[in-house]
């Protein structure tokens, strides 16, 4: 069995965080259905779940093309009040015959979409892994985006984002084997803000795949967005001082919502413990935090205990 | 930050100098793109001396992203990293602490287009995302009163975007002809406040976003004038104060102005980014041209210079 996903994760433009009474208001994608939220380890927030009719072409690798009916499942939510995120997911199902059936027959598989023809599920696996991010797999990009962009318009939003920061895309691809033991998985980070990852698993809910991914797409997306703040704060070569206040924004909105796996269990767990090996991603957070608060150590320092003025040798 | 260049008038300069602005911006840190929204003849590409697209993109740019059903809107239409990948050595070392400097290019064969439901939607989008990811962006518009005009008129005053900074810039020369010209496309029939209003923006607030840049000016006390005889600079003094009246009379006058960049010789030659190099160790640039993009720049962001009055 072949599930494909793709997240797409922001900032929520909105100053401070999100109080939780306004959450709801944002993420409430579907009238009479209630966001559910989560106030421990970490503030979370999650939409209902919306469904959205495809009957498009299914690319593959191999240039095979079939065609697919079904639907997309699309939620979207928000952690720590803060980053938003918004997902699209599909289980591809090959079916006998190349007929569209009524779409009474595709409600009643919410979350699935059928390829008629001559399925190549590795081929189409790997089409949506390597495609370039603006060409996206059914339309799941475009899913993703209307859901986000739907939220970040909301009235209750002031629109003021608290660090700017590049949308990120991460595309995933999980293979079901009703025999594998243990998980393999392969993470990649690619050009234009676009990440993938490959799984391979036993039998899993699909549903704790997504929440893998996103949290995986979450840590990802603070790492990059607190990478280039200090890349841009010039440590070393402003004043501290200086520096500091570039860094502030990272302080103020990020530093606190590092907790990965927080929700996670069972294979999901399995996957971080892999992944904090190699690439080794809170190994690489846990310097780049460090980092902050040294400058920032360093700046009150040098604010109290000014150094002499050394005299210049030349000039 | 979202920011309209626009113009009356081709050949203002309007392009070269928003490039610049752009590029000081980026320089002093901040987060920056240029959007090409000049349908009928995109140039960014040649002034940022990109060379695959110096007319624009044979795919997938500005016109193509907002018009082509097939595009998928993923918010993202194709991007140029202008420090990786423009042609002039002095542009392509990112220097350190600098902001991204980005290029939405135009298409090639682009051309005006009219009213379009489906376009205004995905402008909002792409206005959106891109507001999340950048301090200032930068849309060039097509020149006179254009559709692309309308369409980002239309989509700042959509509720999606209510919030978000939007300041004009109107370009000008500073001759007898483009001051007029300039003040009918603000203040006019069918201008920018006209069509503004109409797409839902209030007039006051919309006008107090909206701001003139002079262009191509002669400062008659110049040293680069210091050559003339005494009466031709008296005369050139004389058109000066003339235009002062006349820009005044037009409600173009200082109090509506932001700033002014001088005639230079390398923005009339070869239209491009003046580096500090061409400043300062190939001597071919005047330095006051930086000082005006600078100047241009910082005002550009600082909000006590928009505050209405």
């Amino acid at each position: 069995m072949l599930i494909l996903g793709e997240v797409l994760t922001a900032a929520l433009r909105h100053s401070g965080g999100m109080p939780r009474d306004r959450v709801e208001d944002a993420l409430g994608l579907l009238a009479g259905e209630r966001v559910r939220t989560f106030e421990r380890p970490i503030s979370y927030a999650v939409s209902p779940k919306t469904y959205t009719g495809v009957d498009c072409r299914i690319v593959a690798r191999s240039g095979a093309k079939v065609r697919g009916v079904g639907t997309l499942m699309g939620r979207a939510c928000l952690t720590g009040g803060r980053v938003l995120q918004s997902s699209a997911v599909t289980r591809i199902e090959p079916v006998a015959g190349g007929f569209r059936q009524p779409w009474s027959h595709y409600l009643a598989r919410l979350g699935m979409v059928e390829a008629l023809g001559r399925p190549d599920l590795p081929g189409t696996a790997d089409a949506h892994l390597l495609a370039d991010r603006s060409s996206s797999m059914m339309g799941m990009g475009a899913l993703c985006v209307r859901l986000l962009t739907g939220i970040q318009g909301s009235p209750v939003l002031d629109r003021k984002p608290p660090v700017r920061a590049r949308r990120t895309v991460l595309r995933w691809a999980a293979t079901i084997k009703d025999g594998a033991e243990d998980v393999k998985w392969h993470f990649a980070v690619r050009e234009d803000g676009l990440r993938t990852v490959r799984l391979e698993l036993g039998p899993a809910q699909i549903d704790d795949i997504v929440n893998l991914c996103e949290d995986l797409a979450l840590h990802d997306w603070l790492l990059t967005a607190l990478m280039s703040i200090i890349e841009q704060s010039q440590i070393g070569v402003e004043q501290p001082a200086q520096s500091v206040v570039k860094l502030r924004p990272a302080v103020d909105h990020l530093l606190h919502l590092w907790m990965p796996a927080a929700r996670l269990d069972g294979f999901a767990l399995s996957v971080w413990e892999g992944l904090e090996s190699r690439p080794g991603l809170s190994r690489q957070w846990d310097a780049s935090v460090r980092r902050v608060r040294d400058q920032m150590a360093m700046a009150a320092a040098l604010v109290n205990n000014r150094p002499p003025e050394r005299k210049q040798l030349f000039g | 930050m979202l920011v309209f260049a626009a113009s009356d008038k081709g050949g203002t300069g309007r392009s070269v100098t928003s490039c610049n602005v752009v590029y000081r911006s980026a320089l002093s840190g901040s987060d920056v793109c240029y959007l090409d929204f000049d349908f009928g003849s995109p140039t960014a590409g040649s002034i940022f001396q990109i060379n695959d697209v110096t007319r624009g993109v044979r795919r997938g740019g500005m016109h193509s992203y907002l018009l082509e059903p097939d595009i998928q809107t993923t918010g993202e239409p194709h991007r140029i990293d202008v420090w990786t990948q423009s042609s002039r050595a002095s542009l392509r070392q990112r220097p350190p602490g600098s902001g991204k400097l980005m290029l939405f290019p135009g298409d090639q064969d682009g051309g005006e287009f009219g009213p379009d439901k489906e376009a205004l939607r995905r402008c909002v989008h792409l206005l959106q995302a891109l507001d999340e990811e950048f301090d200032m962006c930068l849309i060039d518009l097509s020149a006179g009163r254009s559709y692309a005009t309308q369409l980002v008129l239309e989509a700042t005053a959509d509720p999606a975007l209510r919030g978000v900074a939007a300041r004009w810039l109107v370009f000008h020369r500073w001759t007898r002809q483009h001051i007029p010209a300039a003040a009918g496309l603000v203040y006019g029939k069918d201008g920018i406040l006209d069509v503004g209003v109409r797409a839902g923006h209030d007039k006051d607030e919309l006008q107090a976003a909206i701001k003139f840049v002079r262009t191509a000016v002669v400062d008659p006390d110049s040293i680069e004038l210091s050559g003339l005889r005494p009466a031709q600079v008296a005369w050139l003094r004389d058109c000066d104060e003339d235009l002062g009246q006349l820009a005044a009379k037009h409600q173009v006058g200082r109090r509506a102005m932001l700033g002014e960049v001088p005639l230079d010789p390398v923005l009339q030659w070869r239209e491009q980014l003046i580096s500090d190099n061409d400043v300062v160790a190939r001597d071919i640039a005047n330095n006051a041209t930086v000082d005006a993009f600078d100047d241009l720049a910082r005002k550009l962001a600082a909000d006590e210079e928009w505050a209405s009055l």
